[in-house]
């Protein structure tokens, strides 16, 4: 027999039996949700605490208890957006393909995930750039997290080990800028739209522009196999 | 009007000696600005800086928001009329883009206040100057662009290569200001050509810029070698 783990066992469940940080973590999730459109909406510098709770249902109270002001709510928010990206991108590559293949799959998560969401999109690719110097710290790690991801595609070709030491900073930066771009004038057209240039940016410096056709046909075919280059690395 | 400016300010270097109350209030709008950012500033403060009362103020600019934005506005007409001017100057869209690099990496070494003010204080200021931030850089954009022209099938490429290019540079230009890296701006412009070329003449043409010399310049201002 499966038996559940422990805290989805059947329990006597009402609110009044909910723990206190059970309880503050639902309140948090509403207001972060409720946050995070609000931002999108609005923009940063105009959404108001009021507009937050309103949108939330919650008592100003409640949103005091819970963040020091509209700066750290924001944080929170954008916080949570990208531990949740970092986590579907990463499940969507395929862990045994080649570099290039990887990062395609990537690539086109993270547009896929755009499309799917784009007020989370807004606020974490546009509202962060004016939220506040906590908010910029944030957004740089989480770029920054990707340069030795996207520095692994120095390997594909060791013809070219003097690619510049700020190669991969100015790829995502440019990327990033891109994307900003495209959703702060709400210019964004969709997945097979961007991947192209978006991988002209991030992947043709490392593996030549000729192999882009197939990675982009690749990425929507990938039950016929592939395994020639595999063996390779 | 007062005439003289409060006594020994250190962050005095730069500011005009003399000129009148607009000038002043400019190069007091950046000082401020670069030092503490668009949100702590307050008028009070720019006044105080500049050394001009009230009425002076009223007399140029609406408010601060509305300054602020003058100020950009003249700051990002100096810097983009100094890099084309170097582009233009060449015949070819390679070393033109290249005289352009190094055009630019000199203003922002001669002007890090300056600097700051148009990109990170610019980006964080607010909405209001997110769109004359990203109509100066369409110019930049422009440039990288026309590098397509370089290519047998221009429409192997997309303009919004050339925005990569930009933004990547942008992004470490502010990247570098925010965590106050030393290093002079000229050192990072064979990898930004590297970035730049790339994409229009090929990753061997790319690679010879990471070892091509800097354009002599004739009559170019020494850069003083501070910070």
């Amino acid at each position: 027999m499966v038996s559940l783990p422990e805290h989805l066992q059947a329990k006597p469940v009402g609110r009044r039996r909910l723990a206190p940080e059970v309880r503050a973590e639902h309140q948090r999730e509403r207001i972060l949700d409720a946050a995070t459109r609000v931002f999108a909406e609005r923009g940063f510098q105009a959404a108001t605490i009021d507009d937050v709770v309103a949108a939330a249902k919650v008592g100003v109270g409640s949103f005091y208890d819970l963040f020091d002001n509209k700066a750290d709510c924001f944080v929170q928010a954008y916080s949570r957006i990208a531990a949740d990206a970092r986590e579907r991108i990463a499940a969507a590559v395929p862990a045994e393909a080649p570099w290039p293949e990887q990062a395609t799959a990537a690539l086109r998560a993270l547009l896929e995930l755009i499309e799917a969401e784009p007020l989370r999109a807004k606020v974490a690719l546009v509202e962060v750039q004016t939220a506040g110097p906590e908010a910029l710290t944030r957004h740089e790690e989480t770029v920054d997290a990707v340069i030795p991801l996207l520095a692994r595609g120095r390997a594909e070709n060791p013809a070219l080990d003097d690619l510049p030491t700020h190669l991969e900073e100015a790829i995502v930066g440019g990327l990033a800028w891109l994307l900003q771009q495209r959703l702060a004038q709400g210019e964004f057209e969709g997945v097979d739209a961007h991947l192209p240039d978006v991988l002209e940016i991030a992947v043709v410096p490392y593996v030549g522009r000729e192999a882009v056709p197939e990675l982009i046909a690749g990425a929507g075919r990938r039950d016929e196999g592939g395994s020639s280059s595999a063996a390779a690395a | 009007m007062a005439r003289h400016r409060a006594a020994a300010d250190p962050a005095a270097a730069g500011r005009p000696e003399r000129g009148d109350a607009r000038e002043r209030i400019v190069a007091a709008m950046v000082e401020l600005v670069a030092e503490r950012g668009y949100k702590a500033t307050t008028v009070k403060q720019l006044l105080r800086r500049a050394g001009v009362g009230r009425a002076d103020f009223r007399r140029h600019f609406a408010g601060k928001r509305a300054c602020f934005l003058a100020v950009y506005d003249e700051l990002a007409e100096r810097f983009a009329a100094s890099v084309l001017a170097a582009f233009e100057a060449e015949a070819e869209w390679r070393e033109g883009l290249r005289a352009a690099a190094y055009a630019a990496a000199r203003w922002v070494g001669e002007h890090p206040r300056e600097a700051r003010f148009a990109t990170l204080e610019t980006m964080t200021a607010g909405d209001f100057a997110a769109e004359r931030r990203e109509a100066t850089l369409r110019r930049f954009v422009d440039l990288v662009d026309a590098g397509r022209e370089q290519l047998d099938d221009p429409g192997a490429v997309s303009r919004a290569m050339a925005e990569g290019v930009v933004g990547g540079v942008l992004g470490m230009l502010t990247r570098n200001l925010r965590r106050g890296a030393g290093g002079r701006p000229e050192d990072f412009v064979p990898e930004l050509m590297f970035l730049a070329v790339r994409p229009y003449l090929g990753i061997e043409a790319a690679r010879e810029e990471l070892t091509t010399p800097p354009p002599r310049v004739v009559g170019a201002e020494p850069v003083a070698g501070r910070g």
